[in-house]
């Protein structure tokens, strides 16, 4: 090969590179509307996998039967803006995940006063609220990996959420970083969690390290 | 003299080391933004806030202000539409802070940042007790998210861990400054 040959060809290859690297760049994303709308982000707070074990409220297994639209902490759902005279309440845009519960495997209720009427019951459907846009509604970053059909393992807590209006509403939802409170079963029986993708768990070895973690924090 | 077979070989060795030394520039990055301000700068006001949480604010936003490569500045404006406030969110333990920007096509007009008022901040600059939420730490990372940055979730592994990355570990304070990928980051969005 002579070294015009050569010079060429990882010429054109470091272009690639060049063009390549730009791709892999993430994307601005087009113009979809023309509106004004609101791009939601949350810092929350990071658990370890026994301390997710540990600090939540309520682990089941369940099946996701539907994922609404966007909607905002107020009785009518519709987009608002916090002003001086809402109190101190933050306006959210949020979603809730409708969870057909296939089975508990902790459930630790509050008084029933700070739970309203969030139940966690086998055989029903309970309802988790995450904060931010639906990923139905609007292109924004992943709160959650989970899609209706989805069958998974969820690590829940109760919690009281802002709500015009009211102050606070009692809702469900998922303990510290959404996107890794849960466990969804991917192919024979495995359970996987987007912090730990390589290592993949049965629902026995989930039970056994749920109940592991818990009996340490009763010691 | 060089031998031309050896000539070759230091060619395309270099060629190499420029091609992978490229790839590596455009795969290494992580930080995501689908929006952005049409200018430069912007101003937010922290007026409600206690004299301590203005200062940690402040912390948050000026590291933004100091990047090489960057002419992207936020300043303080007791009449700016852009609000930093304390608020209830969802409770001990959950949300910390919350950043809503206002998106027209896809150019931020303004945005609106709470912090959960039910946690346990540190508003010190030293080191939190494991138990606190470090609030500058905390206040650096949302202004990222006003300025258009996305959580970088890519880059976040035990050996990098940007500012941008989701999730906040009790006790800590590595948020507090930028790493290479959040600077990209805002030099690649406001040069």
């Amino acid at each position: 090969m002579s070294k015009w040959t050569t010079l060429t060809v990882w010429t054109t290859a470091a272009a690639l590179g060049i063009g390549l690297g730009v791709f892999a760049s993430p994307e601005l994303s087009p113009l979809h509307d023309s509106e004004v709308t609101v791009r939601y982000s949350a810092e929350y707070v990071e658990l370890t996998e026994q301390e997710m074990m540990q600090n939540a409220d309520v682990i089941f297994v369940g099946r996701v039967r539907h994922i609404s639209d966007t909607r905002w902490n107020q009785d009518d759902e519709q987009p608002w803006k916090s002003s001086a005279e809402d109190n101190h309440v933050v306006a959210l845009p949020l979603h809730e995940l409708e969870i057909e519960v296939e089975r508990k495997l902790v459930d630790k209720r509050p008084p029933l006063k700070h739970r309203g009427n969030v139940r966690v019951q086998e055989g029903e459907n309970t309802v988790l609220t995450v904060l931010g846009n639906s990923p139905w509604s609007f292109h924004d970053h992943a709160h959650h990996d989970l899609v209706p059909g989805d069958r998974a393992v969820l690590f829940a807590r109760y919690s009281d959420l802002a709500w015009r209006g009211h102050g606070t509403k009692p809702v469900l939802q998922l303990v510290g970083v959404p996107s890794q409170a849960h466990f969804i079963e991917e192919q024979q029986g495995l359970f996987y969690n987007r912090r730990q993708p390589e290592q993949a768990k049965t629902l026995d070895e989930l039970n056994r390290g749920i109940l592991k973690s818990r009996s340490v924090q009763l010691k | 003299m060089i031998p031309s077979f050896l000539r070759n070989r230091v060619v395309s060795g270099a060629c190499i080391v420029l091609v992978t030394f490229l790839g590596t520039l455009g795969g290494a990055e992580a930080w995501v933004s689908t929006k952005q301000w049409a200018g430069t700068n912007t101003g937010y006001d922290r007026s409600s806030l206690s004299s301590s949480w203005q200062s940690a604010v402040g912390y948050g936003a000026a590291g933004w202000n100091s990047v090489s490569g960057s002419s992207w500045y936020f300043w303080v404006g007791n009449h700016s539409p852009n609000k930093v406030t304390r608020g209830w969110v969802d409770g001990y333990n959950g949300t910390l802070a919350q950043n809503s920007s206002y998106v027209s096509g896809s150019t931020i007009t303004g945005f609106n940042m709470v912090y959960d008022v039910s946690e346990n901040w540190y508003l010190g600059t030293g080191t939190p007790e494991s138990w606190k939420v470090d609030a500058r730490s905390i206040t650096r990372h949302e202004f990222g998210h006003a300025l258009g940055l996305s959580h970088s979730d890519s880059a976040c592994n035990t050996n990098s861990r940007p500012t941008m990355c989701s999730g906040y570990t009790k006790g800590t304070t590595y948020k507090r400054s930028l790493e290479g990928d959040d600077r990209n980051g805002l030099i690649s969005l406001y040069p």
